[in-house]
């Protein structure tokens, strides 16, 4: 039981050191224009507004906002009507006028008087406008409306209030550094609301999916940073075009969504003591096929959902507690101990905003605070004031500290009821299998691919900071540092860039990740023409035929690292104004890892053990082009090292192992060392089509009569396509990439338990003959649902009748009666492929022997085609 | 624990009785005590080049260049003339150096074609009382019990070749078509060809396990 006092402390107002002129406006000539005959009008010009601090505590720990002010030589006055209709209906419509503001900073402040800020602020206002439209409240800005009335059930009726509010410009400022919202609308509209006040309790209702209570609009023309605090706030020019004073930017973004449910509110947190838990049981939704639910532009390409449906819901509710740690720094801590989000999307369109789409997409996360041998995992997020970076001269320490820990769950799988060998998805008591797993599927032209049963945790710290990078004209030394020595097999930890002493920073939001624990698993993938069929489905592997990817069916690891996101990519499609997406520096370290290359629902299978991933990215983007959704991977030099090799012991630790990661059989270690410049990784829409298997031929009658089998799995699907280019450093001190190259390459070495090494020296990809890197190495992964050919005992093609597989009737054909199973059709090509050689030693320290000098592969296309199904 | 060898166990291959063995994953020969079946059933088709690659069939490699072609450089990165691949269809090479001293080359090369089939199973399970098989250790073979944790491919019964065809060849350099840099021309021997078609039948089970 929670507490049920609202608890009111948590409403007091510490205003200090005030300067409150707004308050006072109505002077003589305000006064004029009151009028009194049917409700009253207040007309209030910009004041003068300066406020020291706002504050809102709880247990002695207070959130604030200090150095607040309104500017009073920039704006317009606004005016507010009040009048109370016949039904007794308070109505109040407050016209905003302009303004133009600043907050010196918002923060916390503990109870020894630790005060630490996430921000400034600094904004500027419009004036109210309807948009143009009188009926249509969707588009006013600068307005203020609230119908409050009894809805003849003794509760608070909100019907037609809304609140909307235009920003010229909206600067959040991190010690110097700026993000800043141009053009910025944001809008929210009451079409049914009731505030009914239960024993302990305050609940929002927001009505039905009939009769649907929320709307809510954002769009921001633009999102970018600046170095110059002092930037004027509101008129930067136009995005598209050449003088645009924020210059590249990370591009458009617009969310459009209805809401329908209620919000409850009880006071008291998590812990005893003062606090709100807030219980929502809401859906959003935006099912109008004119008006995407999200839209997000970039160089006039775009990322669209249209038919968004996503539903929250938790029993025990989200707490928000002010708390303090040790050392009384103050944080704000939110806490669930269950929440469930499930989404469905019918229509994601990327690329052309007419083009194709890639199909429907549904999932859901479970969250549910656990114990697992003795080790609580809990859902939480602590934010604390102050990030990671201070400013410059370090007079200031903005920013965000994140701790954060989740827990998301899934039910054991199920045994087969009928005694198979196989299990389905399974359910927690009372719950169906749909409720009681974390998934993501994908439909694909009517069929449905599960990836089901995911289970993960984690924990750990992440700091954000606005930060600016070093000259390129002179760069650090250590800039392209490479911190594995290939000579040892050792990472020099006082290699590589900004690895602990934050020596140095790139242009953006910079992320660091702190010692971020975590671990997931897949149960398996499950297919169906249903939800209902795919959960009854058993388990089967799938996941392994994304390992192309990097994407591994079962992984733990520790992150450390930064991650910094700068606005605009590296790709201008429009080819005007600034460039438009996200562009990425990095140095990132995955340590301790264990990850799968094949595994079952029980953990056994091939488990890659000891995994130490060394990566750094110059220069990456994300961009979304005519093809997708493109990851330009820049220049990247990594190293996977999977288990090691002690020269001390002649052990190896870690390594390859078989079975159950924690005591099965270990096929030795090895090391893939990666330089790559330019490498691509893009999504598009569009699965594999047309395919001839066991021939070749573009339609079923030339691919028949080569012998082969004809499938058409249809326009939908999904296409990824990896182009690696692997360079090779160069020798010549007055080459350009000399220095960029310099310490990296491609190698693979492989250590057996006792000691013998095999390495693959310096492979590299060629253009063919002529020189040149621009083909690459391509893995092509095109993904789709699909029927397919399996066979019985006796070789009898079979298909799926209530459960179990049946022979073929007369009129059946794969196309029409196969089992449906997971499609990857995988392609592997590039024009030439040259590997320095294949070298044997004794143990990895000592001298090498050529087994094999050089290797040449040219003109090359493997394809994969296979269609996965369970085993029964 | 020193294990330090893979064995492809092929001589464990169970061609016997039935070859459907994805049908029916637990047999008597097998074992008692397996549990989680998480493997897949695949079916579908490995090929290699079965329509040309990208270096041989761009349009756009150098002037002068006809696609379904492999062209023949002068020293200077002229096109002085061209090798047509069989029906315009160019396969993959793979060329090997043994001896940096040497100047000869090992080639596999115009590889293309496919292979099909269905049901070809993977999953991993622990084989305690299976058959035995035989492991090299110290310059022999021993023959040992399976007790171990297996990745087991399940082969599908019948593979289908589709147009599978290799050469074996030598030559004085790597790339085709490349003269050698002291001028010498590009020079290759072809020692045989080896072409399939039709169908072959391979049952049971392929393991896949570390071993001491």
């Amino acid at each position: 039981m929670k507490n049920t006092t609202l608890t009111l402390s948590a409403l007091t107002l510490a205003i200090q050191a005030v300067s409150v002129s707004a308050l006072e406006a109505l002077d003589d000539e305000t006064m004029a224009n009151v009028s009194g005959q049917s409700g009253v009008t207040i007309e209030l010009d910009p004041g003068q507004l300066d406020i020291g601090e706002i504050s809102y505590s709880q247990d002695g720990v207070a959130a604030n906002m200090r150095d607040i002010n309104i500017n009073s030589s920039i704006g317009s006055a606004s005016v507010t009507t009040i009048d109370i209709d016949s039904n007794g209906t308070l109505n109040l419509f407050n016209q905003l006028g302009a303004r133009e503001f600043t907050v010196g900073g918002v923060g916390m402040t503990g109870t020894t008087g630790i005060t630490n800020d996430f921000f400034s602020l600094r904004g500027a206002t419009q004036a109210y406008s309807n948009g143009g439209t009188a009926d249509d409240f969707s588009d006013d800005t600068g307005v203020f409306r609230l119908n409050m009335g009894d809805d003849g059930n003794g509760n608070l009726a909100f019907d037609g209030s809304q609140v909307g509010v235009f920003f010229d410009g909206l600067h959040f400022g991190d010690d110097g550094m700026e993000w800043i919202i141009d053009d910025l609308a944001m809008s929210a509209i009451i079409n049914y609301g009731r505030l009914i006040v239960n024993e302990g309790n305050v609940e929002f209702d927001f009505g039905t999916f009939d009769n649907r209570g929320l709307r809510l609009t954002y769009e921001a023309a633009a999102i970018g940073l600046s170095s110059d605090p002092n930037l004027a706030v509101g008129d930067y020019g136009d995005p598209d075009s050449a003088g645009y004073l924020l210059g590249d930017t990370f591009g458009a973004l617009s969310i459009d969504l209805e809401a329908y449910g209620t919000f409850t509110i009880e006071g008291g947190g998590a812990d005893i003591g003062e606090g709100i838990t807030f219980i929502p049981a809401l859906t959003l939704i935006n099912d109008d096929d004119d008006r995407p639910a999200f839209k997000y532009t970039d160089d006039g390409y775009v990322i669209l959902a249209r038919n968004f449906r996503g539903d929250f819901s938790t029993e025990s509710g989200l707490t928000l507690d002010f708390e303090e740690d040790d050392a009384n720094n103050p944080y704000l801590a939110l806490r669930y101990e269950d929440l469930t989000f499930s989404f469905s999307l019918d229509d994601l369109v990327l690329g052309d905003e007419n083009g194709a789409a890639l199909g429907s997409f549904r999932g859901q996360v479970l969250f549910q605070d656990g114990l697992v041998d003795g080790i609580e995992r809990k859902n939480y997020l602590h934010l604390f004031p102050g990030g990671d970076i201070a400013s410059a001269d370090g007079s200031t320490q903005q920013g965000v500290t994140a701790q954060v820990g989740w827990n998301i769950v899934s039910a054991d799988p199920l045994a087969d009821p009928n005694g198979g060998d196989f299990t389905t998805p399974g359910n927690f008591a009372g719950k169906t299998a749909a409720e009681s797993n974390t998934y993501f599927a994908m439909n694909d032209d009517g069929n449905w691919v599960y990836f089901n049963g995911f289970n993960g945790w984690g924990e750990g710290e992440v700091t954000l900071d606005l930060t600016s990078g070093p000259d390129m004209a002179s760069l650090p030394s250590d800039y392209y540092a490479n911190p594995y020595n290939s000579a040892t097999g050792q990472f020099d930890e006082n290699v590589g860039y900004d690895r602990e002493n934050k020596v140095g920073t790139y242009d953006g939001l910079r992320i660091d990740f702190k010692d971020l624990r975590g671990e997931y698993s897949f149960s398996g993938v499950t297919v169906g023409t249903s939800e209902e069929e795919a959960m009854d489905s058993p388990y089967m592997g799938g996941t392994e035929l994304l390992l192309a990817m990097e994407v591994f069916p079962s992984y733990s690891f520790t992150l450390n690292g930064n991650l910094t996101i700068a606005p605009g990519g590296q790709i201008n499609s429009d080819g005007v104004g600034g460039t438009q997406g996200l562009t990425l520096n990095g140095d990132l370290r995955i340590t301790d890892g264990d990850a799968a290359i094949t595994v079952d629902e029980f953990g056994r299978g091939v488990w890659l053990t000891g995994v130490t991933y060394d990566l750094h990215m110059r220069g990456a983007s994300i961009d979304v082009t005519e093809d997708g959704l493109t990851f330009n991977k820049g220049l990247t030099w990594s190293t996977i090292q999977v288990g090691q090799y002690n020269s001390a012991t002649g052990e190896i630790e870690g390594g390859i192992i078989f079975g159950s990661r924690d005591d099965g059989d270990n096929l030795g270690a090895f090391t893939l060392e990666r330089l790559e410049d330019g490498t691509t990784i893009s999504v598009a829409s569009g699965g594999a089509g047309q395919v001839c298997i066991g021939g070749s031929g573009s339609d079923a009658t030339s691919c028949g009569l080569d012998g082969g089998r004809f499938e058409d799995r249809g326009d939908q699907g999904l296409t990824i396509k990896v182009k690696a280019k692997f360079a090779e450093a160069p020798t010549d001190v007055n080459d350009p990439n000399y220095y960029r190259y310099l310490g990296k390459g491609n190698r693979f070495s492989w250590t057996q338990e006792n000691g013998t090494t095999l390495t693959l020296d310096n492979f590299s990809t060629q253009d063919g003959p002529q020189g040149g890197n621009d083909y690459g190495l391509n893995i092509d992964l095109a993904l789709d649902v699909a029927r397919t050919a399996v066979r019985d005992d006796d070789g009898n093609l079979v298909k799926l009748v209530n459960g179990e597989y049946v022979p073929f009737s007369g009129t059946d054909s794969i196309a029409e009666n196969g089992p449906l199973g997971f499609a990857v059709f995988g392609r592997v090509h590039f024009k030439q492929l040259n590997i320095d050689g294949l070298k044997i030693a004794a143990t990895p320290d000592s001298t090498p022997q050529t087994l094999i000098s050089q290797i040449i592969v040219q003109n090359a296309d493997i394809q994969a085609n296979l269609t996965a199904t369970p085993i029964r | 624990m020193t294990i330090n060898k893979l064995v492809l166990s092929l001589s464990t291959l169970m061609v016997a009785t039935s070859s459907m063995a994805e049908m029916e994953a637990i047999d008597d020969f097998d074992l008692s005590e397996i549990s989680g079946k998480g493997g897949v059933y695949l079916s579908g088709e490995f090929a290699i080049n079965k329509d040309g690659g990208p270096l041989w069939d761009d349009p756009n490699e150098v002037s002068g260049f006809t696609p379904g072609t492999r062209p023949i450089f002068d020293g200077a990165g002229n096109i002085v003339g061209s090798e047509e691949c069989e029906n315009g269809i160019c396969g993959l090479r793979l060329a090997i150096k043994l001896n940096e001293n040497s100047e000869g080359w090992y080639v596999l090369d115009d590889v293309s074609g496919g292979m099909s089939f269905e049901g070809l199973t993977l999953q991993t399970e622990t084989l305690t009382t299976a058959t035995n098989y035989d492991v090299w250790v110290d310059g022999g073979f021993e023959e040992k019990a399976v007790d171990d944790e297996v990745l087991k491919i399940g082969l599908p019964g019948t593979i289908t070749f589709n147009d599978f065809k290799f050469k074996f060849a030598v030559a004085n350099n790597g790339e085709f078509g490349v003269p050698l840099q002291d001028g010498t021309a590009f020079r290759q021997t072809e020692i045989f060809g080896v072409q399939l078609d039709g169908n072959i039948t391979v049952g049971g089970n392929l393991l896949l396990f570390p071993v001491d």
